[in-house]
């Protein structure tokens, strides 16, 4: 079941303070139609990693990614989607002259794929024991957006959950993300907190987006 | 040597092999990115896979072909194909060999960039090289533009047999959102057989199985995976089971079994024999013909009153006729989801202008609108130019408006319809003007059905229009056209198409006459009726209709929809009062963004406020209310938008009473840039900027920079905005930037998206960084000076 919580589709629009009289009830309602309509899909796949790249010889490039994944002893790839409808439903409320419902739709989707990806890797970390690192996208720290062609070709994600990339390196259907997954062997469904959250490890001190500590 | 395959399908029930990747993979661990490079570095292993599934028994033998197009195999694309042919033919002489087509793994627009004539081309490429196989197989898709795009390159390009065969989720549609049924309805008249692979094990697949083969005439093929993978790729049906699958299919009706990922020769040795098990069962055919229509995602079967709604026509309507005119897409946007929401089935589009270039505006127009909703479409063109572009974008099945009697109207489109599988509606008119009698309208609806069956158009797919002639003029002949719908019915399958307006003209009270007209036209047989479902006794009189003749069972429905009938709706969220908020209703109503503000406006014109100084004096202000608190934090983006949209239907309220009322303080380009799709914050830009009264000329995104010098350069505009909304696509603004600055320097130059700076802005010679949309307003109003 897909999920957003008023006050994480709030802070997606921008939206400070105490909201305006009536936002609140658009957002539920919005919020209970997208979960209907959207078409979520994951797929996930484990390999072999040698500390420094996987056993097939793709080194992903940059350093943090070599630091999150350290002392790993396989590696999972994971790419999610909440498929065609975020893109389709913006679209056509644009056109049709309401720009307020596209903005919601655009801001619960970018919430909804967020939190889908936190429910699978949580469910992956019960199927599968082991210690997992939180996942690590591209675009994260100095790991290039370039990186995404390699998830993509491994997971076959055109085949396996309708996922493509464009030769600029946007993933289509937009509401998509792809990442990488550590996992040591002890421990049983454990999933490691990393330092701070997401955005504190991030460089994009000025970014619109950026979490003030409560995520 | 070449084989023929389509004789051997009509007589037998066919085997194919089994996965050749899951196979390949478990042979060598060195398969590279592209697996059919080995055709050319290892066909000593290809062929081993083959002659081991050629052994097992299956009859057909799919090539390593399935990435060879030029889309991921790149310039190597055609030898690749050729070589794994000739490796096929050798390991296994007497089998069938099919080239194995699949995705190209671009994505189709709208949501991705790629359009059908680049994929066409693909496909086309690939056919041509694959020449030497005895049948084409298109599988593993999941698009309906990519299928289509496939099969008719295989159709165009090759006289061999083709076999369509989609990919379906476990929600029993693609990813796509590509139904069993339009996939059939759209799919059969370009394949000659039909069918599902991949993606699911054979349980999962057996519903959606058992829907398809009442769904097309045509041979089905059905290739499951063994079961669904784990995170180790581990494949989890064995090959008993899937045998056993394998039978039910057959008992359906299916003629064609075959395997797909984590299936192996075992799985191929035991298809053998179960497919030899039915050798002396006669075929079994479950197909139930049914006249229907469908757009990529929703079919719409013809078996009870279907409305098609008849707004997008510029004929006699002004409105449509200056927005096909002025390319103002989101009126044509507007008029489609107002006549969806208000009930029609299907809609009819027809951009016959004497100024516009039919054969490249319908296709756009097409393009467009089933964009914007899913309701299958009626072309409505007799250019058989623009109606091919159109079919041939159109992804679906469409009804073509229209055929008549004459010879010239019939030898032109029937084979149209009869190559994309569209339906046709015939116009009970012919060389010798309109027909008086039911008789002659008889003579004419026969004549049309006898042609359409030479080119294999089947009665269901007849819809014939027997014609509405004005009353006024011609009184009698209101009798005619009931009596001719009643005895076509009577003695054809086809379906009766209609519009009922015309009936009244020159009438007072028009809409009371084709209210009448229409219930009666309904009780004759009409099944689909092309009307305004926006005037409410049109919906009227069909719920009623339904409600009488039985087909809203229980009278649901009709209780349902006219349940609070004589309560005025309120349509839009119900604000509390909040201090800040103007207390003028109109403006107050802008502010909180509410539809009401429109009949606000409308009042106010009504009482006789000049439409110049309501734009001025009044909604222009209170959009400057809005957007002084939005900077001051007072009031968020949301609430902007809600204004900005309630302000727009405002100004189409002045635009209604005068067109020009709105002005134009100036021209502005806006594109999101090449590689970049992300475009709501252009789109939000477009809304305010419009609202505040400049004209934007919307190119919209993934944007060529020569195409936004183009447009610059057409009007010689004096502002362009840019956004982009990825590191990785900047440059392509940068790029953009230095062609507009040495190409009209003239221009100034406003960009936007979150992942630019001020200094960045800067850095790549931009004008202005517009932070967020007020900003863009300012930079509008420095340049334009008003």
């Amino acid at each position: 079941m897909l999920r957003a919580t008023v006050k994480q589709v709030l802070r997606q629009m921008r939206v400070r303070g105490v909201p305006p009289p009536g936002l609140t009830e658009d957002i539920e309602t919005a919020v209970r139609e997208c979960a209907r309509i959207f078409t979520p899909r994951r797929v996930i796949r484990r390999f072999g990693w040698n500390g420094r790249e996987f056993l097939n010889g793709y080194a992903p490039r940059g350093n943090d990614i070599l630091r999150h994944l350290s002392a790993c002893e396989s590696v999972y790839l994971f790419a999610a989607t909440l498929g065609d409808m975020p893109d389709r439903e913006c679209s056509r409320l644009m056109e049709q002259g309401s720009s307020y419902k596209a903005f919601m739709t655009d801001s619960i989707a970018a919430v909804m794929i967020e939190n889908y990806c936190d429910d699978e890797c949580a469910a992956l970390a019960v199927r599968e024991s082991g210690t997992f690192t939180a996942r690590f996208s591209c675009g994260y720290g100095d790991l290039p957006l370039g990186e995404q062609k390699e998830i993509c070709r491994m997971l076959d994600t055109p085949r396996t959950i309708g996922v493509h990339l464009s030769e600029s390196g946007l993933l289509m259907p937009q509401k998509s993300v792809t990442a990488f997954i550590g996992r040591k062997n002890e421990g049983n469904g454990v999933i490691m907190k990393t330092c701070g959250n997401k955005c504190s490890a991030c460089d994009k001190k000025d970014c619109v987006y950026r979490a003030g500590g409560d995520e | 040597m070449k084989k023929d395959f389509a004789a051997f399908l009509k007589t037998q029930r066919v085997l194919f092999d089994g996965a050749f990747g899951t196979v390949l993979q478990r042979k060598t661990d060195k398969i590279g990115t592209v697996p059919e490079r080995l055709n050319l570095t290892r066909p000593e292993l290809i062929a081993e896979i083959h002659r081991e599934y050629a052994a097992a028994g299956a009859d057909v033998i799919s090539a390593n072909t399935f990435g060879a197009n030029r889309a991921k195999a790149g310039a190597d694309s055609a030898g690749l194909i050729t070589a794994a042919i000739e490796i096929a033919r050798s390991a296994a002489p007497d089998k069938f060999i099919a080239l194995d087509l699949g995705p190209t793994g671009l994505l189709a627009e709208p949501v991705g960039t790629s359009s059908f004539d680049e994929l066409y081309g693909i496909f086309a490429d690939a056919v041509k090289a694959g020449a030497n196989a005895d049948l084409i197989l298109v599988e593993t898709m999941s698009d309906m533009t990519e299928l289509r795009a496939a099969l008719l390159a295989a159709r165009e390009n090759s006289a061999l047999p083709v076999i369509a065969s989609m990919t379906f989720a476990e929600g029993g549609r693609t990813f796509t959102g590509v139904s069993p049924e339009t996939f059939a309805l759209t799919a059969s008249p370009l394949a000659d057989a039909v069918g599902v692979n991949c993606s699911l094990g054979p349980a999962e697949l057996l519903p959606i199985v058992e829907k398809l083969v009442t769904l097309t005439p045509k041979p089905v093929i059905v290739q499951a995976n063994a079961g669904l993978p784990d995170e180790r790729s581990n494949y989890a049906v064995g090959a008993d089971e899937f045998a056993e699958y394998a039978e039910k299919f057959l008992a359906l009706g299916v003629r064609i079994v075959g395997g797909c990922c984590g299936t192996t020769p075992e799985f191929t040795a035991k298809l053998r024999r179960v497919v030899d098990s039915f050798a002396d069962k006669p075929f079994v055919s479950a197909y139930v013909p049914r006249s229907a229509v469908c757009s990529a995602t929703k079919a719409v079967f013809i078996d009870g009153v279907r409305v098609i709604g008849e707004r997008i026509n510029p004929t006699g309507k002004k409105a449509m006729k200056q927005a096909l005119l002025g390319g103002d897409m989101n009126y044509i946007a507007t008029q489609a989801v107002e006549q969806a929401d208000a009930g029609a089935d299907i809609l009819d589009v027809n951009a016959g202008l004497p100024e516009l270039d039919e054969k490249t505006v319908l296709p756009s127009l097409v393009r467009y609108v089933q964009k914007i909703t899913d309701l299958p479409l009626q072309i409505d063109s007799s250019d058989s130019a623009a109606v091919e572009n159109a079919l041939r974008a159109y992804n679906g099945k469409a009804i073509i408006n229209s055929v008549n009697g004459e010879e010239r109207s019939l030898s032109s489109l029937l084979p149209l319809a009869a190559k994309y599988g569209a339906a046709i509606v015939g116009l009970t008119v012919d060389e010798r003007g309109v027909p008086e009698t039911a008789d002659d309208r008889i003579r004419i609806a026969e004549k049309i059905i006898a042609r359409a069956a030479e080119f294999g158009i089947p009665e269901r797919d007849i819809y014939i229009d027997c014609l509405t002639l004005t009353v006024g003029a011609q009184q009698e002949q209101a009798c005619r056209t009931l009596e001719a719908i009643r005895r076509i019915k009577a003695a054809h399958d086809v379906k009766t198409v209609l519009g009922v307006s015309n009936i009244s003209f020159g009438l007072p009270a028009r809409r009371i006459i084709n209210s009448a007209f229409l219930t009666a036209a309904l009780w004759a047989g009409l099944d689909l009726p092309i009307l305004n479902p926006g005037l409410a006794e049109n919906m009227q009189a069909v719920a009623a209709y339904n409600v009488l003749s039985g087909a809203d069972k229980a009278c649901a429905e009709y209780a349902e929809k006219y349940a609070d009938y004589n309560f005025a709706v309120s349509s839009e969220t119900s604000y509390k009062k909040t201090d800040g908020a103007p207390s003028e209703p109109l403006e107050r109503a802008i502010y909180k963004g509410l539809d009401s503000a429109a009949a606000e406006t409308a009042a106010l014109l009504d009482s006789g406020i000049s439409p110049l100084d309501l734009v001025n004096e009044r909604l222009i202000p209170a959009l400057g209310k809005v957007g002084d608190d939005y900077e001051k934090g007072v009031l968020f983006l949301p609430s902007l938008l809600a204004a900005a949209d309630s302000a727009k239907k405002c100004f189409d309220e002045v635009k209604k009473r005068m067109p020009a009322a709105t002005g134009n303080k100036g021209n502005i380009v806006l594109a999101t840039v090449k590689g970049d799709v992300h475009d709501i914050g252009k789109n939000i830009a477009r809304t305010v900027l419009e609202n505040y009264g400049y004209r934007i000329i919307d190119l919209g995104k993934n944007v060529e920079p020569e195409a936004v010098v183009a447009a610059v350069e057409k009007e010689h505009i004096l502002l362009c905005g840019l956004s982009a909304l990825m590191t990785t696509t900047v440059p392509n603004m940068a790029e953009t930037i230095n062609l507009l600055k040495t190409r009209c320097p003239y221009c100034k130059i406003m960009v936007g998206g979150a992942v630019l700076t001020e200094d960045y802005a800067r850095r790549i010679g931009a004008d202005f960084y517009c932070k967020d949309v007020n900003a863009d307003v300012r930079f509008a109003r420095e340049v334009f000076g008003k």
